[in-house]
């Protein structure tokens, strides 16, 4: 590829960094409306003259940080430098959680006492998975497929079997032909998809609920069975990467390999901007639904107690039996490390960082 | 099961132990018909994640209920509401009853209450709980 060529596609870097520094600069605001920078605070807090100061600190620290990110990003895509591209998203994100838990403890003072008070509706409420068992086997029999397509074309492969290629559609990364590494892509692939699905029937079955009735009960439903439906797509993002290498594989001709990868990359791009977009309409359309209460009341808060937040935004909390909880920075669940379960799902998922790294290499 | 769920309140920080507060309510409910015959409740499990406390706290509510002999207890599949019809009350019961209440309109009285309104409140809430053994 020429050198304008590799500008374009690394242009990419300085983009999604100025995109998420406007997720970011806004992030604070699309929590629930009695909770600020992961403290329990009464509604009208954040539109105060203290809450809007903080926000800009907030704000002046990210843009900080930001800028460095974008530099980064700037220089490795006009020099061509791989480590200054991949340092720029840890500049941003890092930068993020120094503001974060900076605000955050200037917040703390103005904690106030949320309502003690927790309902449940005494009937079974057991939600389902989206798409049905059908939708939710998908990425296994994607995986399936394209592992028993491997095993049919197994005496035709070569000694070194491509898995990667560049954008000009010539191979650029092989894995020997042994039935352990080349049957660990799918293996691997399929673990993750596995995990994932465990994920999803943990934050149906054991995901805290902040209410049991009403507009608040309404709207976390929703927002749940969006963050349902987006570990679905997920799950089949997943598969398709695992399964693909080995039907593109099957493809000679090096100008239609170069359309699909082209299309493939597209296409993954488009995706995950899409699935963020998704996930942040359904965030902002939750954190606006108001418990209905006054000024001078409690407020409800997320139902979880203030104290078991360290630094604002990683819970520990052992007399709680839910193994997700919403977050108090950013959008979606986080785990509850007081559990059990919680460290056995994050062992889940160092394994399946370190599993690829050891076969692999 | 009336047409309206009903729904458990308990306040963790009152000083009166979660697990009392759960029977106190659910009791309330089984005995003004909210709650009826072969209704299935939440699991253990369920409930606990919904209150935010410990599942054993559910689970002595739910065996104190059983041992009156409101519920049926089902291994991982909640618990089942029994028709149970009412006993015939010991002196002791009564005696208890007569104490209880007596703790409670000093405790209104001394709160600022006067006798009709105490009257009203009392006679009210027997007719909701009685109708809704009548309906039972």
């Amino acid at each position: 590829m020429n050198y304008w060529g590799e500008i374009a596609a690394r242009g990419f870097m300085p983009v999604a960094v100025l995109f998420v520094t406007g997720i970011f600069l806004w992030l604070p605001r699309w929590t629930r409306p009695d909770v600020y920078f992961g403290v329990t605070l009464p509604e009208p807090f954040r539109d105060s003259e203290e809450g809007l100061e903080l926000l800009a600190g907030y704000r002046r620290l990210v843009l900080v940080f930001a800028a460095v990110a974008l530099g980064c990003a700037l220089t490795g895509t006009i020099f061509l430098t791989n480590v200054l591209q991949s340092v720029a998203p840890f500049v941003l994100g890092f930068g993020a959680l120094i503001a974060f838990v900076r605000t955050h403890l200037k917040t703390v003072p103005f904690r106030v006492p949320a309502d003690t008070v927790r309902e449940a509706p005494l009937t079974v409420q057991r939600g389902r998975l989206p798409g049905g068992r059908l939708a939710q086997a998908g990425p296994f029999i994607l995986l399936a497929v394209a592992s028993a397509a491997l095993a049919l074309r197994w005496n035709s492969l070569p000694d070194r079997v491509p898995v990667h290629w560049g954008l000009d559609g010539a191979p650029d990364g092989w894995l020997p032909h042994t039935h352990k590494v080349l049957f660990s892509v799918p293996l691997i692939q399929g673990a993750e998809c596995f995990l994932m699905l465990i994920m999803a029937m943990a934050l149906l079955r054991r995901g805290h609920r902040i209410s049991a009735t009403g507009k608040l009960n309404t709207g976390e439903t929703g927002f749940r069975r969006t963050i349902l439906r987006v570990l679905l797509v997920s799950e089949y993002f997943v598969a398709f990467n695992g399964a693909f290498p080995f039907f593109l594989a099957l493809i000679d001709s090096r100008q239609i390999r170069r359309i699909v990868l082209i299309s493939i990359i597209v296409g993954t791009v488009a995706v995950s901007f899409l699935i963020t977009v998704w996930i942040i309409i359904a965030g902002v359309r939750w954190s606006r639904v108001r418990s209905g209460r006054t000024s001078k009341s409690a407020p409800v808060g997320d139902g979880t107690p203030d104290e078991c937040w360290k630094l604002g935004f990683i819970y520990i909390n052992r007399k709680d039996p839910a193994v997700f909880v919403q977050r108090r920075f950013g959008i979606g669940y986080t785990l509850n490390l007081g559990n059990g379960w919680s460290w056995c799902l994050l062992a889940g998922m160092v394994l399946i960082i370190l599993v690829p790294v050891l076969v692999w290499t | 099961m009336s047409d309206s769920i009903p729904v458990l309140k308990v306040d963790l920080a009152a000083s009166t132990p979660v697990y009392r507060q759960i029977v106190s309510a659910m009791r309330t409910f089984l005995v003004s018909g909210q709650l009826s015959p072969g209704d299935i409740l939440p699991s253990v499990r369920e409930l606990a994640l919904d209150l935010g406390v410990h599942h054993n706290t559910v689970a002595e509510a739910y065996r104190m209920l059983a041992e009156e002999g409101w519920l049926e207890l089902r291994r991982r599949r909640g618990a089942m509401v029994l028709y149970r019809p009412a006993p015939k009350p010991s002196t002791d019961a009564c005696r208890d009853f007569e104490r209880r209440v007596l703790e409670l309109v000093a405790e209104a009285t001394a709160g600022g209450l006067d006798g009709k309104q105490l009257q009203a409140v009392l006679k009210l809430v027997a007719e909701n709980l009685l109708d809704g053994e009548a309906e039972r």
